[in-house]
């Protein structure tokens, strides 16, 4: 029992590892190869967990083999477009000026089902107001839709708006996150001052949100 | 980029070790057949007493159980370790057939180290 716990353990914190080394993009949408991959690595690392008669080195080094080839053909990806083409695809447009490439459906093995189920993700519940649509290397389907279908922008309707960034979070459950205070530009010093004014101490303050402009959301924590 | 250096350092370290493990366990094999062939001789001069030779072959059979479990399933390690274990009886009941044991395990023993050197058949 306790060698499955310890070879559980390990491979749990090489297969991590490996995750992390493959990138962010493997924890989103996965490309055929990063999809190959993942299926691997979650079947060769639970075959010495589960056999003890299995040297965990056999499934150690598979794991790191594919890990690292597929870091290999990613870099390879990155400088080479028919390298890029032959191990991911490219993207496909399946609506074109509105108009449905029925032959391409095919050739994807698109249903009518699967395309209308893509659209109603993308919040397109009406086929007509469908200008472009691409299915993407991954399989998901992007949708460009008409401008006279579109939601009106206040560039549309010619008001002017300041393009400013979200809020972020500046204390975390009491703790003060001074990364982002920076980033939006103030201090500890600032903070404190708010925090007075809101008659709040820091360590009673569940969240606390605020933007460049200094507007701020104070949630305290429930007592 | 940095994640490219990771890997190739990676793959380096499997290569590297990979045929670090086989030196180690023809290193070790070697040591145990050598044993094994103290014995076989030992048991050729009939009246020749080979009770060190057996201890020494049990101490290199310890040791290449531990190297080659590092590589190889244990349940074929085990199945030689029967054997083993069975020497010091069969000397005693009929030296033809601690022979030929002797004889199987030293098969087993060059097969398990045949097993991991990359032939075409194997790999394929």
């Amino acid at each position: 029992m306790l060698i499955v716990f310890f070879r559980a353990v390990i491979l749990y914190i090489v297969v991590v590892f490996c995750m992390r080394l493959m990138g962010k993009k493997q924890l989103g949408q996965l490309q055929p190869s990063e999809f190959v991959v993942t299926i691997l690595l979650s079947n060769i690392a639970t075959l010495p967990i589960e056999d003890i008669n299995i040297p965990v080195m056999m499934g150690l080094v598979p794991i790191v083999t594919i890990v690292s080839f597929d870091v290999f053909i990613s870099y390879i990806s990155l400088y080479s477009k028919g390298f890029r083409r032959m191990v991911c695809g490219s993207p496909k447009i399946i609506i074109n000026e509105g108009k449905i490439d029925q032959s391409l459906m095919k050739k994807l093995r698109f249903t009518v089902d699967d395309l209308l189920e893509s659209l109603r993700e993308q919040q397109v519940f009406d086929i007509a107001q469908v200008q472009l649509a691409v299915v993407e290397t991954t399989g998901q389907l992007s949708v460009y839709v008409k401008h006279s279908k579109g939601t009106l922008t206040p560039e549309d309707a010619d008001i002017k708006v300041s393009d400013d960034d979200p809020p972020q979070l500046i204390i975390d459950d009491g703790e003060v996150l001074n990364d982002t205070l920076a980033l939006i530009g103030f201090g500890e010093g600032w903070l404190k001052h708010i925090l007075d004014d809101e008659r709040t101490a820091l360590d009673e303050v569940f969240m606390m949100t605020c933007d460049k402009s200094g507007k701020y959301n104070i949630i305290k924590k429930e007592k | 980029m940095k994640r490219l250096y990771v890997c190739i350092a990676l793959i380096g370290a499997v290569i590297c070790a990979s045929t670090a493990a086989l030196v180690l366990l023809k290193n070790a094999g070697a040591e145990l057949l050598s044993c094994i062939d103290e014995c076989l001789e030992g048991i050729e001069m009939k009246d020749k007493d080979i009770s060190g030779e057996l201890e020494a072959l049990d101490e290199s059979w310890g040791d290449y159980y531990v190297k080659a479990s590092f590589i190889t399933r244990s349940s074929s390690l085990d199945d030689v370790s029967g054997s083993v274990a069975r020497l010091r009886s069969l000397l005693k009941v009929s030296p033809d057939e601690f022979a030929a044991e002797l004889n199987s395990v030293r098969y087993r023993v060059e097969l398990l180290y045949e097993s991991q050197i990359p032939h075409w058949r194997s790999v394929f």
